[in-house]
């Protein structure tokens, strides 16, 4: 099974690149094959113009300290018998800052810069509620001060009112880090929010990619349009004409043939059923797979 | 979505009229009041949105609505009048045939909810069965169905909520289905005797975004065809905009701000409201305008004094801290819990 096929992107230093899809589009492989936390059975990462697919442990271990990870559940993500000081000097300890000391000054520093408190440090997880835990899950991925940080649904599991707290501490942490993010979730409104650029994910592939703003005015590829429209905006003026696709998405174990979209695409022709589109590029960062895109 | 129409009986009397609804937890930490003096009205084809974050008693409401509430928990006060009868007051034997009946449910989770080793259309087929649908002709003649006929009338039933192929459906197990297609069988149970009120508790949440507006634009269509009324309990506010003529906002067990959907996004009241509005994005939220609430929601077991909210209001007075504020009435039929509306 392909869970992800043969995707090209980039994200630019500093920027923050949202991929956003549907359950089973790939993009949660996608951020881990990024990280090299699972190995891509063909294709190439580079991180700072360096391949880094396939390296030796010892680098692959360094390579470490400049990418980490924010993960969706702030429950499961952290251990309930470690004491949050012990969580965030984790990665300190592991990479090498072997002063008690220092360590408890950096992750004290480190704990009231995602808004918590020195006395939060010989508590458990389970003492913190689920906004608060994602605080502590962002402190210990910020702790080696890396470059570059995927967020896989990092607010999914939050409540609405909590969601804008760490969506926020996440625009600031990454001015104040120069961090840069590949952000990745099923919601639009939150990617659409966070984004610099967007790729679009369906089974397995990137069908659009282009600047946050150019794709939410203009929506190219027909997957992305219907997206959009069926993504519920707070707002009851906006009674949109709403694209309602049929069916779900297809099993990637056997794609369709052609373009992976035509079975459920209400403008699919014959040749979306035969030819593959090709990912083209249609000038000013905006790339499309789809033959009806001029 | 066009208003409900309002015809001479429901300006008698609404389908559904919740007085004062109360429901505690009595747990070793303490009295939980997880719905405190809950009251509103649900008229006929009128489709009403429950909204709350978690713990606001928004599902706690329904179930006791439907007097699903199990120790340690107890309906401690109130009347649910439903067509004018008192559900609060009837036996259980009554209650079962009200359930499934003329109230449907659907929850969020199809596959918790669906039998997983039993047939889709023996799952269906005992809706109508239980519910009493399974039987036809009338007095003496009354008899019960012949599995031609109940398996006829399952096939209907799942065509009705658009799955495909429901022949085939019919034979297989939940597990061979989709989320999508799952939450359509549960849709087509709760719809098997043709309620005339539709409870349905967050029947999005677990779906893919495609899929979801799929079950929203069927539960639309269900609902106008029939004029049936419906009570939709969601944490999303797009949802909310999306698919309900009235909305009542939750919060630490009480209804804080009610009023038609256009007037509560329009101008929202309670600083809980609109606070709510600033926090998740829509189409035109620029970048760094996104405001948090800060806090979190108290424990029920832990209420703050007065208004509940006071911890996390940027206008509370010292009277806030104080008192419970009462519900004032403004135009337009908002009405708003809080002192600053006094």
């Amino acid at each position: 099974m392909r869970a992800v096929d043969g995707i090209d992107f980039r994200v630019n230093s500093g920027e923050t690149l949202g991929i956003v899809g549907e359950s089973g589009c790939g993009k949660s492989t996608t951020g881990l094959a990024v990280l090299q936390l699972i190995q891509p059975s063909a294709g190439e990462v580079k991180f700072d113009g360096r391949s880094i697919v396939g390296l030796p442990q010892g680098e692959n271990r360094r390579l470490r300290q400049h990418m980490q990870m924010i993960l969706q559940n702030p429950y499961s993500s952290l251990n309930p018998r470690m004491r949050v000081s012990d969580i965030v000097a984790e990665p300190l300890r592991n990479f090498g800052v072997s002063n008690r000391g220092e360590r408890f000054d950096q992750v004290q520093q480190l704990l009231e810069r995602v808004g918590l408190s020195a006395d939060h440090m010989k508590r458990f997880p389970h003492e913190f509620s689920g906004g608060q835990r994602q605080r502590i899950g962002i402190a210990r991925a910020l702790a080696l001060r890396p470059k570059f940080i995927v967020a896989d649904e990092p607010v999914s599991a939050l409540d609405v009112s909590v969601q804008a707290q760490i969506l926020n501490l996440l625009l600031e942490l990454k001015e104040g880090f120069n961090l840069t993010y590949l952000f990745i979730s099923h919601d639009l409104s939150v990617v659409r929010y966070i984004s610099d650029r967007i790729a679009v994910m369906y089974l397995g592939e990137i069908v659009e990619i282009g600047a946050a703003d150019a794709i939410y005015a203009a929506p190219l590829h027909p997957y992305t349009q219907a997206l959009m429209s069926a993504n519920p905006d707070p707002d009851p003026h906006q009674r949109r004409k709403r694209i309602v696709l049929q069916g779900g998405v297809p099993s990637p174990i056997d794609p369709p043939s052609g373009c992976r979209f035509h079975p459920r695409c209400p403008l699919a022709e014959a040749r979306c059923r035969q030819d593959k589109p090709e990912f083209r590029d249609l000038g000013g960062g905006r790339s499309v797979a789809c033959h009806l895109v001029d | 979505m066009p208003e409900p129409e309002r015809d001479l009986n429901a300006a008698v009397q609404p389908l559904l009229d919740v007085r004062d609804l109360s429901t505690s937890f009595f747990t070793s930490a303490g009295e939980a009041r997880a719905v405190d003096g809950v009251s509103f009205t649900l008229r006929h084809g009128e489709v009403l949105g429950v909204v709350g974050e978690s713990g606001s008693g928004k599902t706690l409401t329904a179930l006791s609505v439907m007097r699903l509430i199990d120790p340690p928990g107890r309906i401690t006060g109130g009347s649910v009048r439903f067509n004018g009868e008192d559900l609060l007051q009837k036996s259980e034997r009554y209650m079962r045939s009200v359930r499934g009946r003329t109230i449907g449910m659907i929850w969020q989770d199809p596959m918790a909810s669906l039998n997983p080793v039993k047939r889709i259309g023996d799952q269906v087929a005992e809706a109508l069965r239980l519910h009493g649908e399974a039987i036809e002709g009338g007095g003496n003649r009354r008899r019960t169905m012949s599995r031609d006929q109940l398996n006829a009338r399952v096939v209907s039933l799942l065509r009705t909520v658009n799955v495909p192929d429901p022949e085939r459906r019919t034979r297989e197990y939940p597990h061979q289905l989709s989320g999508g297609l799952q939450q359509r069988v549960m849709i087509a149970m709760a719809l098997a005797c043709e309620p005339s009120l539709l409870i349905a508790d967050e029947p999005t949440t677990a779906l893919d975004v495609t899929i979801q507006s799929q079950i929203l634009e069927l539960l639309k269509h269900i609902q106008r065809e029939r004029n049936m009324s419906v009570m939709l309990i969601t944490h999303d506010l797009g949802v909310v905009a999306e698919t309900c003529h009235r909305v009542h906002v939750m919060y630490a067990g009480q209804i804080i701000e009610s009023a038609d959907v256009v007037e509560l996004f329009d101008d929202p009241k309670h600083p809980y409201t609109v606070s709510l509005l600033r926090s998740v994005p829509r189409h035109d939220t620029r970048r760094g305008d996104l405001v948090a609430i800060e806090g979190k929601v108290p424990e029920l077991t832990a209420l703050p004094s007065g208004c509940s909210f006071h911890p996390r209001c940027a206008h509370a007075t010292e009277t806030c801290r104080a008192q419970e504020p009462g519900d004032f009435d403004l135009p337009a039929g908002h009405t708003v819990k809080c002192h600053l509306y006094a």
